[in-house]
C-alpha cells in the first residue's frame, strides 16, 4: 500500500525549549521548525545533546515547549487541557522505547491487552488483537512468555506489536534498536519500516544507529538545537 | 481487563513479604494483648455470667462487682416484698486465703460459698446442682480444672487452705479468678475458714418468678422515694461494667492502646518503605503507561489496588495466625476473650495503617515521569 507522504501530519512550528534558571539556562531547542509526512518512516539524528529526545518529547506531548506550536493530525496539541492530551496520545500515537519496557508480572499478550483495555477495547476483542500483532512480529509462538523468558530483540518486537495493535497514526521510537545485535536490528528496522509503508502510520524515530538509516524516508540532522539538513535520499 | 495490580502482587509476592510480617506481627500482638487482657478482665465478671439469677442488687455506688463496700439486708427489704420476685441470694465478697502448707509464703485465694438448695444461682452455669452436692460434707472444695493443674492436685487430693486440710471432691470449668485461686464451698465450710465473719454481703442474687420483665422490675426497684440505697442491675449489664471498670481502672487499657499505637507506627514505616520501594521499581513501567496515555489517576488506582491486595492478603495471614495462637492458648486453660468490636478494631487500625502507608508510596509515583524515558 503507498501512502501520500505530501500529507503533513505532524509538525511543529518555533519550538524552543531550554532546561534551568538565569545564568544556567541551557537552551535546548531554538525556533525549530519541522514537519513529518504521513506514512513516512523518519529519523532524527544529530551528537548528543543536540535536542533530539526533547523534540521527540514535545512533539509527543510528554513536555512542554517554552514556546511554539504542535500540530497533530489538525490539532494543537498543547492547546489541549492534560487529560485530553493523554486521551489523544492513548488514542492516536504509540511508543517504542530504547530497551524494553516491559511489566515482569505480564505474559506478551497481556503487555499489549492491558494498553487496549484502556483504551475502551473489550478483553475478547483485546486478545484477538494482541495476537494478531504479535504474530505479525513473530512472536506468535512466545505470546505465553513474560519478560524474563524474551531475548532484548523479542521483548522490543513486543513493544513494536503494543504500537502496532493500537493501530495509531503517530509511533515515536527512541533507539529502538540501538541496544540490539544486527539480526535483531534488522529485524525491528523492518517492523518500523512496515508500519510506516503498510499501515500508513507516520513513523519519528531518534537514533544514533546508523543500521536504521537505510530503512528511512527521511533523516532530520540536528544541530546546537535546530534542524541543520534534512536528508531525503537515503541509500 | 488484565488485572495488572494483581498479577504484579502475585508474582512480586516475595517483595511484599515485609508487609505482611509487619501487619502479622503488630495485628498478632494486638489481638493476643487484647485477647489475653480481656480473658483476664471477663474472669472478673465470672460470678455474674456464670450465675442463674435476674437481677443483681449491690450498692448504689458501686461501678462493679469488686467495688461494694456491702448493703445490709434491711437496704434491700424491698425486695422480699415485691412479687415478681421468688428468690434472693447473698453474694458474699470472696475473702483471701493462702494456699499451702506455709501460711505466709503460700499462694493467694479466694474463697466463694454457695448455698447447697437445688435452686442456688451463684455459679449455677458452672456447678449445678449434682456437682453442689458433692460440697455437702464439710472441709471440702471445688476448684477450677485450670488452677488444679497448676497446684498440682487432682480430684481426692487435700488441699491446704489457711492452716485446715481441704479435700477436693470435683473440678470445674472456667471458675478462674482474676488473680489467685478461687476456691468453690459450701457456706459451712467457708464460715470455718472466716468468710461472712461481720461483714455484709456484697450483692444480692434475684429470681424473677416467670414471665416477669427484669428491666420492668429493676425499674420498679428503683423508682422510689426517698432514693433507695441500692442499684439494681441486669446480669449483662453488672459483667460488662465490671469488665470495662477493670479494663479502664487498671490502666490495661492504655497499655493496650499505647502499645498498640507503637507496633501501628513501626507497621506503617515498614509498610510504606515496602510499597514505596515496589513503585520506585516499577517507575518505568508506570512512565511508560503514562507515556500511553494512561491518566495518572488510572495509574495510582494499579498502586493502590495493589496495596489493598497486599492489605487483604496480610489481614487474611493475621486471622489465621491469630485464631491458631487463640486455639492454643484456650486448649491449655489459658483465659482469652476477643469481643467481636475489639477484633473489628483492630483490623480497622491495620487497613488504616496499610492505606496510609499506601497513600505516603503513591507521592513516588509522581516521579514517574514519561518525559524522562526519552532522555
Amino acid at each position: 500500500m503507498k501512502h501520500d507522504i505530501d500529507l503533513h501530519v505532524l509538525s511543529g512550528t518555533g519550538l524552543s525549549k531550554s532546561f534551568g534558571k538565569g545564568a544556567k539556562a541551557v537552551q535546548i531547542l531554538q525556533g525549530l521548525d519541522i514537519s513529518l509526512p504521513r506514512g513516512a518512516l523518519s529519523l532524527v539524528k544529530g551528537p548528543s545533546g543536540c535536542g533530539k529526545s526533547t523534540l521527540l518529547a514535545i512533539l509527543a506531548g510528554l513536555t512542554a515547549p517554552d514556546a511554539g506550536r504542535v500540530d497533530a493530525l489538525g490539532q494543537d496539541l498543547w492547546s489541549l487541557r492534560p487529560p485530553a492530551r493523554d486521551a489523544f496520545r492513548l488514542r492516536h500515537m504509540g511508543f517504542v522505547f530504547q530497551g524494553s519496557i516491559l511489566f515482569p508480572a505480564l505474559r506478551a499478550h497481556e503487555q499489549i491487552e492491558l494498553v487496549l483495555n484502556y483504551m475502551g477495547i473489550a478483553p475478547k476483542a483485546a486478545r484477538d488483537r494482541a495476537m494478531t500483532a504479535l504474530e505479525d512480529v513473530g512472536l506468535g509462538p512466545r505470546a505465553d512468555l513474560r519478560p524474563d523468558a524474551l531475548s532484548g530483540g523479542e521483548k522490543q518486537r513486543v513493544a513494536i506489536a503494543c504500537a502496532l495493535a493500537k493501530a495509531p497514526e503517530i509511533i515515536f521510537a527512541d533507539e529502538p534498536t540501538s541496544a540490539l545485535d544486527t539480526e535483531n536490528s534488522d529485524l525491528v528496522s523492518r517492523h518500523l519500516r512496515r508500519l510506516a509503508s503498510d499501515h500508513g502510520v507516520t513513523v519519528i524515530c531518534v537514533t544514533h544507529d546508523d543500521r536504521l538509516s537505510p530503512w528511512a524516508d527521511r533523516i532530520y540532522h540536528m544541530r546546537a538545537g535546530r534542524i541543520d539538513r534534512i536528508q531525503t535520499e537515503v541509500t | 481487563m488484565t488485572n495488572l495490580a494483581l498479577k504484579s502482587v502475585l508474582h512480586g509476592c516475595r517483595r511484599y513479604l515485609p508487609v505482611g510480617i509487619a501487619v502479622g506481627v503488630s495485628g498478632l500482638m494486638m489481638v493476643v494483648q487484647a485477647a489475653l487482657a480481656m480473658g483476664a478482665f471477663s474472669l472478673s465478671a465470672a460470678p455474674v455470667r456464670l450465675s442463674q439469677a435476674d437481677l443483681w442488687i449491690g450498692p448504689a455506688d458501686a461501678m462493679s462487682l469488686d467495688e461494694s463496700r456491702g448493703l445490709s439486708q434491711l437496704a434491700v427489704g424491698r425486695l422480699w416484698l415485691d412479687p415478681d420476685i421468688v428468690r434472693i441470694e447473698a453474694y458474699m465478697s470472696p475473702p483471701f486465703v493462702t494456699i499451702g502448707e506455709d501460711e505466709d509464703a503460700g499462694e493467694i485465694g479466694f474463697i466463694v460459698a454457695l448455698q447447697l438448695g437445688d435452686d442456688t444461682m451463684l455459679l449455677a452455669r458452672a456447678i449445678p446442682a449434682a456437682l453442689r452436692q458433692r460440697l455437702a460434707d464439710p472441709g471440702t472444695i471445688i476448684l477450677d480444672r485450670t488452677d488444679a493443674r497448676k497446684l498440682g492436685v487432682a480430684v481426692g487430693d487435700r488441699l491446704r487452705v489457711s492452716g485446715q486440710s481441704l479435700r477436693v471432691v470435683a473440678l470445674a470449668e472456667g471458675v478462674q479468678a482474676m488473680f489467685g485461686t478461687q476456691i468453690i464451698a459450701s457456706e459451712l465450710t467457708a464460715r470455718d475458714l472466716g468468710q461472712g465473719a461481720g461483714s455484709e454481703p456484697a450483692f444480692y442474687l434475684a429470681r424473677l418468678r416467670p414471665g416477669a420483665d427484669p428491666q420492668a422490675v429493676a425499674a420498679r426497684l428503683e423508682n422510689v422515694t426517698p432514693l433507695p440505697e441500692y442499684r439494681v442491675w441486669l446480669p449483662g449489664d453488672l459483667a460488662a461494667q465490671t469488665v470495662r471498670s477493670w479494663a479502664l481502672g487498671s490502666g490495661a487499657g492504655t497499655l493496650f492502646v499505647a502499645s498498640s499505637a507503637i507496633a501501628l507506627v513501626i507497621t506503617l514505616m515498614v509498610v510504606s518503605q515496602t510499597l514505596g520501594a515496589a513503585v520506585a521499581s516499577a517507575m518505568r513501567e508506570y512512565a511508560a503507561l503514562r507515556a500511553y496515555g494512561i491518566s495518572f489517576r488510572a495509574v495510582q488506582w494499579i498502586v493502590t489496588k495493589q496495596g489493598l491486595y497486599v492489605c487483604v492478603a496480610a489481614l487474611v495471614l493475621t486471622a489465621v495466625a491469630s485464631m491458631l495462637v487463640l486455639w492454643v492458648l484456650h486448649q491449655r486453660g489459658v483465659a482469652s476473650e476477643l469481643p467481636l468490636p475489639l477484633a473489628g478494631a483492630v483490623s480497622v487500625a491495620l487497613v488504616l495503617t496499610v492505606v496510609i502507608s499506601n497513600l505516603v508510596a503513591l507521592r513516588r509515583l509522581r516521579r514517574a515521569d514519561p518525559a524522562s524515558l526519552l532522555r
